[in-house]
């Protein structure tokens, strides 16, 4: 048997819902919302350290996407364009209402001596198991005020990249980098937290 | 390869751990690694970092979010 129906929305192609928001499909919209929420969700939290701040962006990312979509072009991925809004409207938001400047993690940097050796003989191994050696909502709000602590040139890089698992190339499109940009301020990234999880875990000073 | 190698180990680790390195370079780690123990332990602390971040921030969206963030674009779309 066949039939003239549309089918469901939720088994579309983005695109093929996007092409049916563009014709005045409402239903094809809340079906993109509810495809993506939770992760836009968990990259706001991620970018900005806290509930009440990742909500407001939440709903301010969705109310761009749907007065922007007419300017999303078919040759990238939505997913990247959609990460792209999130993530300027996080990082716009975070500068305006961030009411003092976190403390840099710039301390949790590794130190050497002149000759290139580790200045501290510090157990650097206690870093690796953090999870382990913490309790897990206490590493969990850690985690996050380690993160927030971050700035900007590093936290989106590094929320992206390492915790959103998207690739170089996509982190560096979503923030208008070269991918040799990226890279390095993801290493000093990871230098950071993991100096910051050795620091929490007293492994290192 | 010099006796005092950490720092250069350190400069290294990101492609050590994404196994983009030369051949050569990864041997010349490895080999450091063996003999140094704080670089070894710092390699692995590095590479676990962003799982353990990944872990401890993961989150599930509240269900309230959620109804506020359908109410907020109905509430929207009315207004266009």
């Amino acid at each position: 048997m066949t039939t003239t129906a549309e089918p469901p929305v939720n088994g579309k192609s983005d695109l093929a819902l996007i092409a049916r928001v563009r014709s005045g499909d409402e239903d094809a919209f809340d079906a993109l919302v509810e495809r993506y929420q939770d992760k836009v969700y968990g990259l706001a939290l991620r970018l900005s350290g806290n509930s009440s701040d990742a909500e407001e962006i939440l709903q301010d990312t969705f109310l761009q996407v749907y007065r922007k979509l007419d300017q999303f072009r078919e040759e990238a991925r939505f997913s990247t364009w959609l990460y792209r809004v999130a993530t300027n409207t996080a990082l716009m938001h975070g500068r305006s209402k961030r009411r003092h400047q976190a403390e840099p993690l710039d301390d949790y940097l590794p130190k050497f001596d002149e000759t290139g050796t580790f200045a501290s003989s510090a157990d650097f191994g206690r870093a690796a198991r953090a999870d382990e050696l913490l309790e897990r909502k206490q590493l969990a709000q850690k985690a996050l005020e380690a993160v927030d602590r971050l700035s900007d040139l590093y936290r989106a890089v590094f929320v992206l990249r390492d915790i959103e698992d998207l690739s170089t190339e996509e982190t560096a499109e979503i923030l208008g980098l070269d991918p040799g940009v990226v890279r390095t301020r993801l290493h000093r990234a990871r230098l950071m937290l993991r100096g910051y999880l050795g620091n929490l875990v007293g492994g290192e000073s | 390869m010099t006796e005092h190698y950490c720092r250069q180990c350190v400069e290294l680790l990101m492609d050590y751990v994404e196994g983009r390195l030369s051949p050569q370079d990864k041997v010349t780690l490895d080999e450091h690694f063996a003999k140094c123990p704080p670089c070894l332990d710092f390699m692995r602390s590095y590479r676990e970092t962003p799982r353990i971040m990944r872990e401890a921030t993961a989150t599930k969206m509240p269900v309230e979010v959620k109804q506020k963030l359908r109410l907020f674009l109905e509430q929207k779309k009315r207004m266009q």
